[in-house]
């Protein structure tokens, strides 16, 4: 397995937060997304290349490649900043027999559906389904912006008192 | 007249708004907008919302840097509107600059002469050479 310095599921993919927070901080040699839509379009991936400096390598995989990258550590020991744009895609890794020890959701933002854990964790019943399953497959889920603000553990908030009325979907 | 969204994290936006018209007095079809608790694709349907509330209107977006996702939100609404023009590293000479040359300079001249304005505003300031 490849060294994951960090594992954030942020809907915005690369942006400030990320290259200015994150990436100042754990200084991984590179950053990949795991999106099968980005992957896909070279527009968008050159939208988001252009918001990492220079010395930091981006790769964007689909989520197919990027389980397969893990298991056969393809990127030879380079420390990376996995990056999901959702809870599903996470998920899907992890089910294509990725383990992951740790999860930062650290932006979902307000959708039709969803309701607030963190005034920058909104989820749907869908979500907190998968990220209760992500807990009981031992991933350990916090909720953290940027590095200088607390970790909050996310898994209590996943895994008890299921959906409130209002998260009726 | 030309009209400005101005397109930033946190309330820079409406600061900037607000603090351009403490020197420049009132003004008009200048927009201030914030990503907070916007996903991309909600920021992106507000922009093109505003967009097309303008009407037509010829129309300079600002955001606060590239990279971002404001600046993200607007490169997406470029795709489709090719229409608007998009600047990055929006300061208060930047938007006086603006303000200022709007009905005056051609549209595909304004947003050249507004970086221009940014870059010169930009600068380390030395009593001792002036």
């Amino acid at each position: 397995m490849m060294p994951l310095s960090l594992v954030r599921i942020d809907d915005r993919l690369i942006h400030g937060q990320v290259v200015l927070g994150w990436a100042r901080v754990l200084k991984p040699d590179r950053i990949v997304v795991a999106n099968d839509r980005v992957a896909k379009n070279d527009w968008e991936r050159r939208l988001y290349t252009a918001s990492v400096p220079p010395q930091l390598k981006t790769s964007f995989l689909t989520l197919g490649e990027t389980a397969a990258q893990i298991r056969a550590d393809g990127f030879k020991g380079e420390s990376v900043l996995l990056l999901f744009e959702s809870v599903a895609d996470a998920h899907g890794v992890v089910e294509a027999g990725v383990q992951l020890d740790e999860i930062n959701v650290g932006g979902l933002h307000y959708r039709e559906g969803t309701r607030e854990l963190l005034p920058f964790v909104y989820v749907s019943e869908d979500d907190r389904r998968l990220l209760k399953d992500l807990v009981g497959k031992g991933v350990r889920l916090i909720a953290q912006d940027i590095p200088g603000n607390p970790a909050i553990n996310l898994n209590p908030l996943v895994t008890v008192g299921a959906a409130s009325p209002s998260a009726g979907i | 007249m030309v009209a400005g969204i101005i397109v930033t994290h946190g309330k820079l936006a409406e600061e900037l708004v607000e603090t351009a018209r403490t020197v420049f007095g009132d003004f008009s079809d200048c927009y201030a907008v914030t990503n907070e608790g916007k996903s991309p694709h909600a920021l992106f349907e507000e922009m093109k919302l505003l967009v097309d509330a303008l009407e037509g209107k010829p129309c300079i977006v600002f955001v606060d840097f590239t990279g971002g996702s404001c600046c993200h939100a607007c490169m997406r609404l470029k795709v489709e509107r090719n229409d608007v023009a998009i600047v990055s590293g929006i300061n208060l000479p930047m938007l006086l600059a603006f303000l200022n040359k709007r009905d005056a300079v051609p549209f595909g001249q304004l947003a050249d002469e507004i970086v221009d304005r940014g870059h010169n505003s930009i600068r380390l300031v030395d009593p001792n050479t002036l």
